[in-house]
């Protein structure tokens, strides 16, 4: 049974610019969420997500890891897309913490439709501890 | 397509543009409330579209490398966008405000 989490007080971004709709797995080493693809996205083009909406999607899902906490990306090392996904697809998307330092988080992200993988990321995100942000 | 919603060309010179922003745009209402700035993956999608612009076809990224956020964009400043193309579809990106650069990556 997955416990159910409020997207709201889990990441500081508000609708319309929300990419995900449910987290199904968190805590300080890893995410996963889901997100279904629908024509009110605002990063959608010509019926597809591109690039750039699979990173923010990446990114939210590794700001669902920072209970207490902001989570900045600081840098995009790499981010690879090997299918575009349509509206109406759902991607499930898993982010790892790689590696910690200070308050560097090398985070590697994988997004998959069904099992099929179709993007990866790898994310380094600065945690700040601030309420200036919120 | 982003262009003439969230952002406007207000120059284009030589692959290098200058954008200013719609700050009623609802993106901005969501990122964030109270505090709005320009988000990264905009500025990624920003730069598909300038690509397409400059070059004349269709461009759709399947790949990026080290991307910087080193400032952050607020919606009132002015924007410049350089572009260079360093290989057949690859290109580099600079997002600077002033002389401030705030982010830049290669894409292709």
């Amino acid at each position: 049974m997955s416990k159910r989490y409020d997207i709201a007080s889990s990441i500081p971004q508000r609708p319309p610019f929300v990419f995900i709709d449910t987290i199904e797995e968190v805590d300080e080493k890893g995410a996963r969420t889901r997100y279904t693809i629908s024509d009110a996205c605002p990063l959608l083009m010509d019926g597809i997500l591109p690039l750039s909406g699979l990173m923010e999607n990446a990114a939210q899902t590794c700001a669902t890891m920072g209970e207490g906490t902001v989570m900045y990306i600081g840098e995009v090392k790499q981010m690879e897309v090997t299918r575009f996904p349509k509206v109406g697809e759902t991607v499930c998307t898993d982010a790892r913490v790689m590696q910690e330092w200070l308050n560097i988080l090398l985070v590697e992200c994988t997004t998959q439709v069904n099992d099929e993988t179709i993007a990866t990321a790898t994310l380094k995100i600065a945690t700040i501890t601030d309420n200036a942000a919120k | 397509m982003l262009q003439n919603s969230l952002y406007y060309i207000v120059q284009n010179e030589q692959n290098e543009y200058t954008i200013r922003f719609n700050a009623s745009h609802p993106i901005f209402a969501g990122h964030f409330p109270e505090h709005p700035i320009v988000p990264g993956a905009c500025m990624v999608q920003i730069a598909e579209e300038l690509a397409e612009t400059t070059y004349g076809h269709p461009v759709r990224f399947a790949n990026i490398r080290n991307l910087r956020f080193n400032h952050p964009i607020t919606p009132g400043q002015e924007v410049t966008i350089t572009i260079r193309q360093i290989e057949d579809k690859s290109f580099n990106f600079q997002f600077s405000v002033n002389d401030t650069i705030c982010a830049f990556f290669a894409a292709k």
